[in-house]
């Protein structure tokens, strides 16, 4: 095998140098564009739907009186107008986890025992509190990662001091208190979202620390989305709900056996050093490596979440069935629509609905990612064919009828009054010559907002990536945006982008007009790319709403 | 286990065993480089190549079994002809200075050169000595092959090269400073030119002893 090495090497000698002297060389130092993508060796080879997919438990609260010491109300804004009316305590810490029966005792982390954590039912109209321990060991254990951790809600509407601020991280034997209202923006029901999910936003230690199991999900219910496929109430949805109802979290990791372990122990990997991006060959979702799922030959909801660190999904199902997608980053679209294939770059979520009935019991359907992706910076653009198996479903019998819906219409964007834009800004996400990610050329700088938007006002933001050769998934904390433009076109109605968004996945060269309201808290955010390892090396910038 | 390691050495001849661990063994080597195993164990090992490297004040060493290991380090790459020498320095001093004594105690710097045919120790010597750095913070030259070997290893990817390349000497990788902790393998990054007091305090946070820091660079 010709490794880049020789290469190289066979460069500097038709330069006539043993000692490289000339620019030409000098040149060579750096990795030129095209060169071999990275070569870690492939993961142990593992058999592929013999693995239950795991579906974390439904996250339990606990007695008020469970918090020793209590709730300060002085630490969270607006504390006593939203009263919790659920508490609970979730630790994180340290664990050996089975990905798979060949893939055992991997070191990993995650919240009491479990990763992903533990999935919060949350209902609007009803505020939580969470405390977060962290019984980290204060030596990761993994090879990589930093045990200190701010855990992010993405994307609730939170104030700035329970929104996991990378810079509000807490150390192993410490806790950190997250108040979340569970209300609107600007208490317009049109702002309303569902299916959120948490993790770690740690100062240059997300990507790790994340890929190490610090992930989970958090559903948003109202009266409408209501948990309940048998609800009463006759303008309730009745989505498929309780054990049909499926959240899919995707994580691609590369493994390596363990070599002070049994045979079929082993170790993620992770190297810290890769710039452009992580990519791990082994698909899992919710932990588990390539599982099947039983299904019942009826609808389901999966709530399908790209958890990164770097790879964008392209999901198709075998059998051709198109996916009956309901939300985008989690909100309601107007109406469903049905798409060929879901396209996830990192941090982007789709709820769909698969209905299953057209299947009989024995029938078997994989979920496969066909989008080629070799390197960090982004998809190559080859769809793969065959594609890459995700998980498998297989249809066993029905147990009771499905009197679960679709409903034809969901609810309505919220308006946009231009008239309320007070100023327009540009943000370019760009790579300079000396190897920073910037954001206007600017590096992140924690003591220094880039931008101050004055609450209750909303803005039109230009957002540009100024690579040719990267993909940037852009995230803005606190509020959904909507989409004015993309390259200069508006998003036409069918496209899963015609929603209210928090993920913005910038193409080379692409360019988004957004229009932006900061409402009901004031403090400190952060907007980034969420390839976490871009994110990492501090394509970030601060921003706040002031009063 | 097969290790990445392994796979950069599948085309390089095998030195015999008594020439990797002995100081002894000829600086440029057969082929201008050297063989890359460690005798040291510890997460990072792997993601940093063995070679063999001279230090500004001419002392060879093993860059990870001898310089790297069990240690908190920070990592970066540049050259004393490149166009933005001057200002990573000029940042990188000041970092240096907050840290005082921590430097070479408790915090190890290394900056490695991309321009190996002109960086020389005597030019490295020279060029630390005019920037003002201080004890603990060491340049290093080798190889071109294997300085090659360090900045792709330490910095992995494919990278888009933007404006200003063809400086003479300019890495892509010029902007970032890796730091961590190789003990307990947390390593991040921090770009060479953020404020020193934000840099400073990432010592803190990968297992340095906690200590003040003062408040102005």
């Amino acid at each position: 095998m010709t490794t880049r090495r020789d290469v190289l090497k066979l460069s500097l000698v038709a330069a006539g140098a043993g000692l490289a002297t000339s620019k030409k060389a000098l040149g060579q130092l750096c990795l030129d564009d095209g060169l071999a993508p990275y070569t870690v060796p492939p993961s142990p080879t593992i058999t592929p739907f013999i693995a239950p997919l795991y579906i974390p438990p439904i996250a339990r609260p606990v007695p008020l009186q469970a918090l020793s010491p209590p709730p300060d109300p002085s630490r969270h804004q607006r504390y006593n107008e939203f009263l919790p009316q659920k508490y609970y305590i979730q630790r994180e810490g340290a664990f050996a986890w089975d990905y798979h029966p060949q893939l055992r005792r991997v070191p990993t982390w995650g919240w009491d025992g479990s990763s992903p954590g533990a999935t919060f039912h949350a209902y609007y109209g009803e505020p939580i509190f969470v405390r977060r321990y962290n019984d980290l060991p204060p030596d990761p254990g993994l090879g990589f990662g930093l045990p200190s951790t701010t855990i992010h809600l993405h994307n609730s509407h939170t104030a700035s001091e329970s929104d996991g601020y990378p810079l509000d991280f807490k150390d192993p034997g410490t806790f950190w208190d997250h108040h979340y209202p569970n209300i609107t923006a600007g208490g317009d029901d049109r702002e309303k979202l569902t299916s959120l999910w948490y993790h770690d936003h740690r100062m240059d230690f997300t990507a790790p620390n994340v890929y190490a199991g610090l992930s989970g999900f958090y559903f948003l219910f109202d009266e409408l989305d209501s948990n309940n496929e048998n609800d009463p109430n006759p303008a309730a949805w009745r989505l498929p709900s309780g054990q049909y109802d499926i959240p899919l979290m995707l994580h691609d990791v590369q493994f390596a056996r363990n070599p002070n372990g049994g045979p079929d122990d082993a170790l993620a990997i992770f190297n810290p050093f890769q710039t452009d991006g992580w990519l791990g060959d082994v698909p899992t979702v919710n932990r588990t490596a390539v599982p099947y799922l039983q299904v019942e030959p009826r609808k389901y909801r999966f709530r399908i979440q790209n958890g990164g660190p770097s790879r964008n999904w392209g999901l198709f199902l075998s059998t051709g069935q198109k996916f009956t997608v309901i939300t985008s980053d989690g909100n309601f679209l107007e109406t469903p629509i049905e798409r060929e294939w879901l396209n996830l770059a990192v941090a982007e979520r789709h709820d769909v609905i698969i209905d299953f009935s057209g299947y009989k019991p024995g029938d078997q359907i994989v979920l496969e990612n066909r989008l080629e992706m070799i390197e960090g910076r982004g998809p190559t653009g080859r769809i793969l064919d065959p594609g890459i198996p995700v998980m498998r479903f297989d249809v066993v019998p029905l147990t009771a009828p499905d009197n679960s819906q679709i409903p034809s219409y969901f609810r309505p964007k919220p308006p946009i009054d231009l008239k309320e834009v007070v100023r327009e800004r540009t943000w370019v996400f760009d790579y300079d010559d000396m190897g920073l990610w910037t954001v206007n050329g600017m590096l992140f700088d924690d003591a220094m907002p880039a931008a101050e938007m004055k609450q209750g006002t909303a803005e039109i933001w230009t957002i540009r990536n100024g690579g040719s050769n990267w993909t940037h998934p852009v995230h803005i904390h606190f509020e959904e945006f909507q989409i004015l433009e993309r390259n200069g076109h508006p998003i036409p109605p069918g496209d899963p982008y015609n929603t209210k968004k928090d993920v913005i996945n910038l193409g080379p060269n692409d360019e988004v007009k957004i229009f932006m309201r900061w409402r009901d808290f004031l403090g400190r955010y952060v907007m980034h790319c969420h390839n976490v390892v871009h994110e990492d090396h501090a394509m970030m910038i601060r921003w706040d709403i002031v009063p | 286990m097969k290790s990445r390691r392994n796979v950069l050495a599948a085309g390089a001849l095998a030195l015999p065993a008594v020439a990797l661990s002995a100081r002894g063994s000829t600086f440029l080597g057969d082929e201008g480089k050297t063989e890359c195993k460690s005798n040291k164990s510890g997460p990072m090992a792997e993601y940093f190549p063995n070679v063999e490297v001279i230090t500004h004040t001419k002392e060879r060493a093993l860059l990870y079994d001898d310089l790297l290991a069990g240690k908190i380090v920070t990592i970066n790459f540049m050259s004393t002809r490149g166009a933005d020498s001057g200002r990573l320095m000029e940042n990188l001093v000041k970092v240096q200075r907050l840290l005082g004594d921590r430097v070479g105690r408790d915090v190890f710097m290394y900056t490695i050169t991309t321009d190996p045919a002109h960086d020389t120790p005597e030019v490295l010597a020279e060029f630390a000595k005019r920037h003002g750095v201080g004890p603990g913070w060491k340049f290093l030259t080798g190889t071109p092959d294997d300085m090659t070997t360090l900045l792709g290893s330490i910095f992995r990817g494919p990278h888009e090269h933007g404006r200003g390349v063809g400086h003479v000497g300019a890495p892509c990788a010029a902007g970032m400073v890796r730091y961590g902790n190789t003990v307990t393998g947390s390593f991040g990054s921090f770009a060479a030119l953020a404020r020193p007091a934000a840099i400073a305090e990432r010592f803190t946070w990968v297992g340095f002893r906690k200590g003040s820091i003062p408040k102005t660079a």
